[in-house]
């Protein structure tokens, strides 16, 4: 029986990914992690380990691709976005079965968690942004598994008259699809409220950007609770991140922690940092080098921007989403892609960074065809780069941890000299 | 007189040495890794130290380098091999710009700047295609011993056959469609050797290759290698007179350097 | 001074802007009742056929200068003309396009009529993206036009001089002139005039531009200004001003807010990164694009090169929040 088969592998890769997230939460050292950490770690747990434990799945879920869905017309036609984008290696070997070798380890991995059900419980629909290539594939696949899946048309380009008028009627399209999904309108109060919640946590995770300059947080601390953000109700998740905010605050006024401004200081940018695969920040960190900022569409791409919009009606709050979610974009999928080093140098400048590391999954082609553009421009501000190919396992901890290493003493010694 | 020593822990050899106050060689002792880090980079250690007629108590600092670097406990510090092997490699020859290193299981390509420290670098991936490991699996194979292997590339005469993959795992195959094809051994041996040259110069390129190269690691001993990357990179090759403890000997310098200023570089 | 920063960093642009405005209608239709007369050079709307005004527009002015001959231009009489005009760079110079966005009463009553229009929830038209392009330009040909229309009066163009009537050709188009006396309820110019053909189309075209004036400010927002030659004449001085909009592009992420708020949806303030003097022939520095961006330091308005008012991410949040609790 097909059926019976397929529910052994479900079963089989839920107990890997709970071995699996268990291994890298129990990466972590808790000796310094801040006590509003907890709820973050306890989520996590919950969603990878116990995902029918999570407390709003009244609401019916809407599963998204990438950073470019408009979360807040999801949460205004009342209900809750989960985004997809997850690494886990148990999920990567499955939809190895599934997609090429070579494809890139993220897409593997959303397609093995959708073979494996895991999610799709709560999921009652999919929406993915035509992105990259692998994303695009890697939706037509999923739809073949019986999941309603909604194609967000994105233009290859942001900076045209057309690209614009394009998105606005893509994401019009998808308004409607979603009301026939939740068979509820969305409407100038329910978008209004969703918009301001969502502008609650862009402020939190600002505060917390601000803190992460300061290298009160550990890297690997930063993604969980971006990661978190992927699921979590917006609500709870500002909540919870204000209180992380404050006993970080605290702690840089007793002067805790910041010891580490000092160290060589890094931008992480690239493939983005997807749990449970955190091992490059998680060496990074260990190497001695605090990531003060990122450009990856799993943290500050997806959370910094806040729409505004002058008139409070539907229409125009529609476009100041659409807005919001093209124009800043900087995934390695639109061409041309200026701002994308544009937005990495003012970080680095911004955040007075030493180094950048640039991760790619092998199979990401964009990231990796953006690389010596990106080389060429971090040369010209005298910036030196540490370029990584990996995927989402840990086998390759010694090669790239030596490189880290290396990286970071180099630009420690460099600093030294100055 | 105080002693610092720095203990490599490579993928195939474990390699200690000693410096003095003046950075000078004191003391090597190298053993293979074989399957316990701890234990072996211990032995090696102590047969250091037998070497020196010392204590531990007598070594001022203990740096470790190395794949297994953090597996050593009595290390003070620790450091990435890439620093160390810069670090020994400019003791050695302050005009070095490029070193390239072979070891058990990666192939690294360090560029430094007039003061010695590590500009740029690039190193292999996961795969340990063309490093040491694929030359012992070639003198498996062959019916050799590694050491065996420079002289005879000497005897090879002509045009070397190419090997398509400096994979060690593929390499067995392609070794045996050589030999079936009637290719004499030295032959064979240094089409081995311009194989991994080849991808030695390419990975060079990346970083950038200076006019004198510092060739280092175990396999540096193996002249058919030198004459290849030589002829490969068309520059000089210069290989240390000990070129298997470079690593070890530049750790021993950082543990040295610490000591002089210990609040600069303290990771523990 | 760090309190006072942060006082202007989190103002409230937009209820600011709103008391001004009053202020300023108030002064310009009513001023004269407290005796008030600043100035006949006024780089705004200040319509002289408001009774009551306290200075009245550069334009008329300049449009009455202009009919005299060349040649008297270039005698002693043209000091008069240099002297108007130095007036009205002074004043210009203190405000630049503020002057739009704060003071100008015709301004001032399409974003009243705005307000109208959102209230009873009825959204705002906008232009399409070459539309705008291609409109844009009108303001200049009118800002000829009213210079070159006088100057045939007194100088033979056509064979012999325009009739006198032709004097003030852009006033008799504008609305200033019908609408705003209509403050001191005064509605004489309120009408067309049959006393001669020339008069009568010229009041008729007056007539259908006070129409269209108050349907266009009802669908989009500051409907007139795209048209007006005031701002023309404004933006080709621009560069002289002590006021200035600058933008840092190495801050801005492109998130478009500026444009979103924008009144005029001038595209340039989202899309032009290098240029530092950012101000558009368009812009009214009504300053919601400052207000709008969340990137610390990106859009600053500097006075004298010293930053008045300034994008930060803690006013931006402030505002919207103050935003959620008026709804």
């Amino acid at each position: 029986m097909a059926s019976e088969e397929q529910s052994r592998m479900a079963q089989s890769i839920r107990m890997h990914l709970a071995m699996e997230t268990e291994d890298v939460l129990g990466r972590i050292s808790m000796d310094e992690a801040p006590q509003a950490m907890g709820y973050f770690y306890r989520k996590l747990r919950q969603f990878f380990q116990q995902p029918e434990g999570l407390g709003h799945f009244d609401k019916p879920g809407i599963g998204t691709f990438c950073a470019q869905v408009p979360l807040e017309l999801i949460e205004a036609a009342g209900a809750r976005p989960v985004r997809l984008c997850m690494a886990a290696g148990i999920w990567d070997q499955a939809g190895g079965e599934l997609l090429p070798a070579k494809s890139c380890s993220v897409v593997k991995a959303m397609a093995g968690m959708a073979a494996s059900q895991l999610f799709f419980s709560g999921v009652c629909a999919v929406v993915a942004p035509t992105t990259c290539d692998g994303k695009k594939k890697c939706a037509d696949l999923i739809e073949t598994m019986g999941i309603a899946v909604h194609r967000l048309e994105m233009p290859p380009s942001k900076l045209s008259r057309a690209a614009r008028n394009y998105w606005r009627e893509s994401v019009e399209t998808f308004m409607a699809q979603l009301q026939g999904w939740t068979k509820q309108k969305i409407t100038r109060k329910s978008l209004h409220t969703a918009i301001h919640r969502r502008l609650m946590a862009t402020e939190q995770f600002r505060r917390l950007c601000r803190l992460q300059t300061k290298g009160v947080l550990r890297a690997v601390d930063y993604f969980l609770v971006t990661q978190t953000g992927f699921f979590d109700d917006v609500e709870a998740w500002t909540l919870a991140l204000s209180d992380l905010c404050a006993e970080l605050e605290a702690r840089v006024a007793e002067g805790r922690g910041i010891e580490k401004q000092n160290r060589p200081r890094m931008l992480l940018t690239g493939s983005p940092v997807l749990f449970p695969n955190i091992k490059v920040p998680l060496w990074i960190e260990q190497a001695g080098g605090p990531i003060v900022t990122d450009e990856l569409c799993s943290a500050t791409d997806m959370f910094h921007d806040a729409p505004a919009y002058d008139e409070t009606c539907l229409h125009d709050m529609v476009s100041a989403l659409c807005d919001r979610y093209l124009s800043p974009c900087v995934c390695a999928c639109l061409s041309p892609n200026p701002d994308r080093i544009r937005k990495m140098i003012s970080l680095c400048r911004q955040a007075r960074v030493d180094g950048v590391v640039y991760q790619t999954f092998s199979g990401c082609l964009s990231y990796a065809m953006e690389r010596n553009a990106v080389a060429k421009a971090l040369a010209d501000e005298k910036l030196p780069l540490l370029y990584i190919e990996t995927d989402a396992g840990f086998e390759d901890q010694g090669q790239l941890s030596t490189r880290i290493d290396a990286f970071i003493e180099s630009v420690q010694a460099k600093r030294r000299n100055f | 007189m105080p002693y610092f020593v720095g203990i490599d822990i490579g993928s195939a050899g474990i390699k200690a040495a000693a410096v003095d106050e003046a950075g000078n060689l004191a003391g090597f002792a190298v053993c293979p890794t074989g399957g316990s880090f701890a234990k072996n980079a211990q032995k090696a250690f102590e047969e250091l130290l037998q070497q020196l007629c010392m204590r531990r108590e007598d070594i001022a600092r203990v740096v470790s380098t190395g794949y297994g670097r953090k597996l050593f406990k009595p290390a003070d510090e620790f450091v990435s091999e890439i620093t160390a092997n810069a670090r020994g490699a400019f003791r050695i020859d302050a005009g070095v710009r490029t070193v390239i290193n072979v070891g058990g299981q990666d192939v690294k390509v360090i560029r430094l700047n007039e003061a010695g420290n590590v500009v740029n670098f690039a190193m292999n991936d996961k795969c340990a295609a063309g490093t040491g490991r694929f030359l012992e699996m070639a003198a498996r194979i062959l019916e050799f011993n590694v050491d065996q292997l420079g002289e005879l590339h000497a005897e090879f005469q002509g045009v070397p056959p190419t090997l398509a993959s400096t994979c060690a795992v593929f390499a067995e195959t392609e070794i045996i469609s050589l030999l079936a094809a009637g290719h004499p051994k030295p032959q064979v041996i240094a089409g081995v050797h311009y194989s991994i040259a080849r991808r030695m110069a390419g990975l060079a390129r990346t970083v950038g290759v200076a006019d004198v190269i510092f060739f280092d690691g175990g396999p540096a001993e193996n002249c058919g290698l030198v004459e290849a990357l030589r002829n490969t990179l068309i520059r000089k090759i210069v290989v240390p007179h000990l070129p298997q403890i470079t690593t070890a000997y530049g750790a021993a310098l950082t543990a040295r350097a610490s000591e002089a200023s210990p609040a600069a570089d303290v990771r523990r | 001074m760090r309190k006072l920063r942060e006082m202007l960093d989190k103002a409230d642009i937009n209820q600011f802007r709103f008391w001004t405005q009053i202020f300023f209608f108030a002064l310009f239709i009513y001023g004269g009742w407290w005796a008030l007369n600043w100035s006949e050079r006024l780089p705004v709307f200040a319509c002289a056929f408001v009774q009551d005004r306290c200075g009245s527009c550069y334009l008329l002015g300049l449009q009455h200068q202009m009919t005299a001959p060349v040649s008297r231009m270039f005698s002693l009489a043209g000091l008069g003309i240099l002297t108007g005009f130095l007036t009205f760079l002074i004043w210009f110079v203190l405000l630049n396009k503020a002057w739009c966005g704060y003071a100008c009463p015709l301004g001032t009553l399409q974003d009243w009529i705005t307000k109208i229009r959102s209230g009873i929830g009825v959204r705002r038209s906008q232009y399409s993206e070459t539309g705008f392009k291609r409109l844009k330009r009108i303001k200049y040909a009118l800002l000829i036009l009213l210079i070159l229309i006088p100057l045939a009066i007194g100088n033979t163009i056509f064979g012999s001089g325009l009739s006198h009537e032709f004097e003030i050709p852009f006033c008799m188009i504008c609305p200033g002139r019908t609408v705003l006396p209509i403050f001191n309820a005064d509605f004489s110019q309120l009408m067309i005039d049959f006393s001669t053909s020339t008069k009568m189309i010229l009041t008729a075209l007056g007539m259908a531009v006070t129409g269209g004036f108050f349907v266009g400010a009802f669908v989009k927002k500051r409907f007139f200004c795209l048209f007006c030659p005031m701002s023309a004449l404004q933006y080709l001085l621009s560069r002289l001003s002590v006021l200035r909009l600058v933008k840092d592009g190495g801050k801005c992420t492109r998130c478009n807010n500026c444009v979103q708020v924008c009144d005029v949806g001038i595209r340039q303030i989202a899309e032009n990164m290098e240029k530092g003097d950012i101000l558009q022939d368009d812009c009214m520095l009504c300053l919601k694009c400052v207000a709008a961006c969340p990137e610390n330091d990106c859009l600053q308005l500097k006075f004298l090169n010293i930053p008045v008012f300034r994008s930060t991410d803690t006013g931006f949040f402030c505002r919207m929040e103050k935003k959620e609790r008026g709804i």
